[in-house]
Order: structure tokens, then C-alpha cells, then sequence
């Protein structure tokens, strides 16, 4: 159910996807690094997970940063995968999707982009 | 301004007075703090106090649990690695640090702020800091 929501919000969007069984794809591509988004989604929520390629490593200053910046910023937050590479990720109740969806999504991209031009500096 | 800062205060009263109304609706009486609504729920000796805030200019209402007494940073890299474990079980976590205090939070907008949603916000983030708690004070 949600995930039809999804496509029908990128297809408006103009965002290139592909459907995966049950996830969502898409990604982009800015110089150097790469941003992928996969969105998942179960009976009541829909979860979109963000990555970059190549993956920022977090030591204990940047961590230190990303809760901080959680603290401040709405919609999406920051974490760090088992091998300390930081992800984003947002949800969204999926009777929400229509309201809150493409907020989310930007604002995972966008904190996505916040690490792309640390990796890029 | 005295009129000005009257009349956003009393929208805000109003957010806060629909939150404090649909947990009234669940049989839940909270507490009040400054702008706060507060709840405290224990389990198992651990106690984690839930404050609900209401932002009116972004029209969201913030659900913060915090350990009672407040856990503060020790190591930030583990603190976001079980952010990110309990994500992987499928409970949205946002972990964040405000002035050295760990909080777990969860930001509603307007299509969230329902009696279901704000129960299982406050569910979510009470679990995730008692998994949190678990995980951070375990004995090796």
C-alpha cells in the first residue's frame, strides 16, 4: 500500500526508481558522490533509509555532531551502521504519505548532502 | 507586543491542549511543566519521563523521552550504532543530544497528531530508551 503511494509521489516528482519486491530505489549522483535512497515500507510505516557511496566513517567528534544536529533538524536523523558508515533515516505513518512523504524524502537527501560535501571536502 | 506574545502563546496552549485532550481520550493524566506535558513511566526500576512540546510556528508537536535521572554522553558512536539497531527492528528512532543530555525523539506534524499516532510515539520512544538504557549499562 504505501509503496504505490511512493511511486505515484516520484513519478510526479520526476524521479527516476526502481521497484525492488518490497523496497523502493533511487539514487543520484553529485560529483564525486553518490546518494541512494531505499524506501521500505510494512503494513502501518514507511521507512526511507539513506546512504552515500563512498560511505562517511564516523569518529567520535562527527558523532558528536550528528546528535547535535539531530537535535536541531526535523524529519529525518542521522546513525551509524555497524561498520560506523553514517546513514539517514525518516518515516512516515502511511496515512501520511500523501502529506508527509515528500517532505521526508528531501529532507533525508538533504542531510545526505550535508555529508556529501564533508566526503567532497 | 505584549498582544502579540499573548496570541502565540495561547495557539500554542491550544497544540498542547489537543495533545493533553487525546491523552486524557487514553486514560493518560500528565503533568505540567512550563511549556511542557509530562509523563513519567517506570518499568523494571528504570524510570523514563516523557515531555511532550508543542512548536507553532512548524506546527509540530515533539514527543522527548529522557532516562530518569537523564543519561549524558559518554561515547556518541555507540549511542547512534543503537540508534541504528533499534531502526534495523523496525521502530523509527531519532537519537540527539541536547547539552550533553541524550534524548529520544519523535517530531509530529499535523497528520500525525492523532490519539493512535501519539501512543505509539510515546510507546516507540519510551522502548527505545529503555533498549537504550539496556544496551548502554549492560554488564559485560
Amino acid at each position: 500500500m504505501g509503496l504505490d503511494e511512493v511511486e505515484e509521489i516520484l513519478e510526479e516528482e520526476g524521479i527516476d526508481y526502481r521497484r525492488v519486491e518490497r523496497a523502493v530505489i533511487t539514487s543520484f549522483r553529485e560529483g564525486e558522490v553518490s546518494y541512494m535512497l531505499v524506501i521500505l515500507s510494512d503494513e502501518e510505516m514507511t521507512f526511507i533509509v539513506g546512504k552515500t557511496e563512498p560511505p562517511l566513517l564516523a569518529d567520535e567528534e562527527l558523532a558528536k555532531e550528528l546528535l547535535e544536529e539531530n537535535f536541531k533538524m526535523n524529519f529525518a536523523s542521522y546513525q551509524l551502521g555497524e561498520d560506523g558508515e553514517v546513514l539517514v533515516t525518516s518515516f512516515v505513518r502511511n496515512k501520511c504519505i500523501k502529506q508527509s512523504f515528500r517532505r521526508n524524502f528531501y529532507a533525508t537527501l538533504s542531510f545526505l548532502r550535508k555529508l556529501g560535501e564533508r566526503i567532497a571536502s | 507586543m505584549q498582544l502579540y506574545l499573548s496570541s502565540e502563546n495561547w495557539v500554542r496552549e491550544l497544540l498542547l491542549e489537543e495533545v493533553k485532550s487525546l491523552l486524557s481520550e487514553a486514560g493518560l493524566s500528565v503533568a505540567e511543566h512550563e511549556d511542557a506535558l509530562v509523563l513519567i513511566i517506570e518499568e523494571e526500576g528504570k524510570e523514563v519521563a516523557v515531555y511532550m512540546m508543542a512548536d507553532e510556528e512548524k506546527r509540530l508537536v515533539y514527543v522527548m523521552a529522557s532516562a530518569n535521572p537523564p543519561i549524558t554522553l559518554r561515547s556518541a558512536t555507540d549511542l547512534l550504532k543503537v540508534s541504528w539497531e533499534i531502526v534495523d527492528r523496525g521502530v523509527p528512532c531519532k537519537i540527539s543530544l541536547n547539552e550533553d543530555i541524550v534524548l529520544i525523539e519523535h517530531d509530529l506534524d499535523e497528520c500525525h497528531l492523532s490519539k493512535e499516532s501519539l501512543l505509539e510515539s510515546i510507546y516507540f520512544s519510551v522502548e527505545s530508551m529503555l533498549y537504550l538504557m539496556e544496551r548502554l549499562f549492560r554488564k559485560p
